[in-house]
């Protein structure tokens, strides 16, 4: 197996890729557990209790950039999406986002070095994995490629869009993520994002989502064009 | 006597997904709980053995696949089958197998690596 290199990865957080500024960054997934061992039990025995997800990013001050003072904003402040994609390079790559607020930032200034700029993100309101199903510029109504869930889940969820740039000015634009069971197939909707700014947007999905996803883009809102990147996560396939 | 190499000695099978070319090292803990029976005519401390506590860390290069193995359940606690082969000794936890901390790691000058401990419920099955 071929190793993916680190530089196939991107840090998100809302209308911002920061990922060139970003030397490293690192997802954990935790699981408090308690004991539940009982009479007659041959070995200890635990059981799962509440999952928690961190984001941590290293990076570097870098000339021009928005990075440290965005993060300063949102440094104790609710609200933000942030995310961590991998292996970018595969279409459906994994991503993990979170909504929270910025927990740490610390900014290094040694001498004979660069300047370097690292920090956490809380754990938040909850942490979800996805797959990308979109990232790139849309310029026009309709459907996008599809990218292949794998399989198809019956229990809802939750898709991210990250919209990074408008071209003009963008009232109402509405995008949709549909899914399907064959890539070929007639596309059902299972949420559409509204947006007239740049930033990041959640929208809830309910109920079977099928394995071939979508957006489908209804409405540019006057926008010449948008640059997004859209993740949606499925419970009991992605997450 | 020749001590064994890992590579190629070593399986690791995760909710029926083989993982081993995804993996570069394993750690099986099997650690029995000392239950301490120190007494006042003791001449020294004294224990007695209490349960097993497994746990198994992996860990290794980072990809879509492997991420799609472990990622979903790290999330959701769900208890798995792990079956773990050393030197064709099987180590099986059915159904008893959650996953208690998953990280993945980029790093610019690098590659993008994992690492997971799993909580392996209960006593074992090795065979």
């Amino acid at each position: 197996m071929t190793a993916i290199k680190g530089t196939k990865s991107k840090v998100l957080v809302d209308e911002f890729d920061f990922s060139g500024d970003t030397a490293s960054v690192t997802v954990t997934v935790g699981m408090t557990e308690e004991d539940a061992t009982t009479l007659q039990a041959t070995g200890a025995e635990y059981e799962p209790i509440l999952p928690s997800l961190k984001i941590e990013q290293n990076g570097y001050l870098v000339s021009g950039s928005d990075m440290e003072s965005e993060l300063y904003d949102r440094l104790g402040v609710a609200g933000s999406y942030v995310a961590a994609l991998f292996d970018t390079d595969v279409v459906g790559c994994p991503a993990y986002i979170q909504e929270t607020f910025n927990a740490q930032m610390n900014i290094q200034a040694p001498a004979k070095s660069l300047m370097t700029l690292n920090g956490a993100w809380g754990m938040g309101r909850g942490g979800h994995r996805g797959i990308r199903i979109f990232d790139g510029v849309i310029d026009a109504t309709g459907a996008q490629a599809a990218v292949d869930l794998g399989s198809a889940g019956s229990d809802g969820g939750i898709a991210f869009l990250f919209v990074q740039a408008i071209t003009g000015s963008a009232s109402g634009a509405a995008i949709k993520v549909q899914s399907s069971a064959t890539e070929g197939g007639t596309y059902a909707d299972e949420g559409t994002f509204t947006f007239s700014a740049l930033g990041a947007y959640a929208v809830a999905l309910t109920g079977t989502v099928n394995r071939w996803l979508r957006l489908n883009t209804t409405g540019l809102g006057g926008a010449t064009d948008f640059t997004v990147v859209a993740i949606v996560c499925v419970n009991d396939v992605t997450q | 006597m020749t001590a064994l190499k890992s590579a190629g000695n070593v399986t690791v099978t995760y909710n029926s997904n083989a993982a081993t070319a995804y993996i570069n090292s394993v750690d099986l803990q099997n650690t029995v709980a000392e239950l301490e029976a120190t007494n006042l005519s003791s001449t020294g401390e004294e224990s007695d053995a209490g349960l097993v506590n497994s746990t198994l860390n992996i860990g290794g290069d980072h990809n879509s696949t492997v991420d799609g193995y472990f990622g979903p359940d790290s999330l959701t606690g769900t208890k798995r089958t792990a079956v773990i082969v050393i030197n064709g000794v099987t180590w099986t936890w059915t159904s008893k197998a959650y996953i208690t901390n998953y990280k993945v790691t980029a790093d610019a000058k690098g590659k993008t690596t994992w690492s997971a401990q799993l909580r392996l419920s209960g006593l074992g099955v090795r065979s």
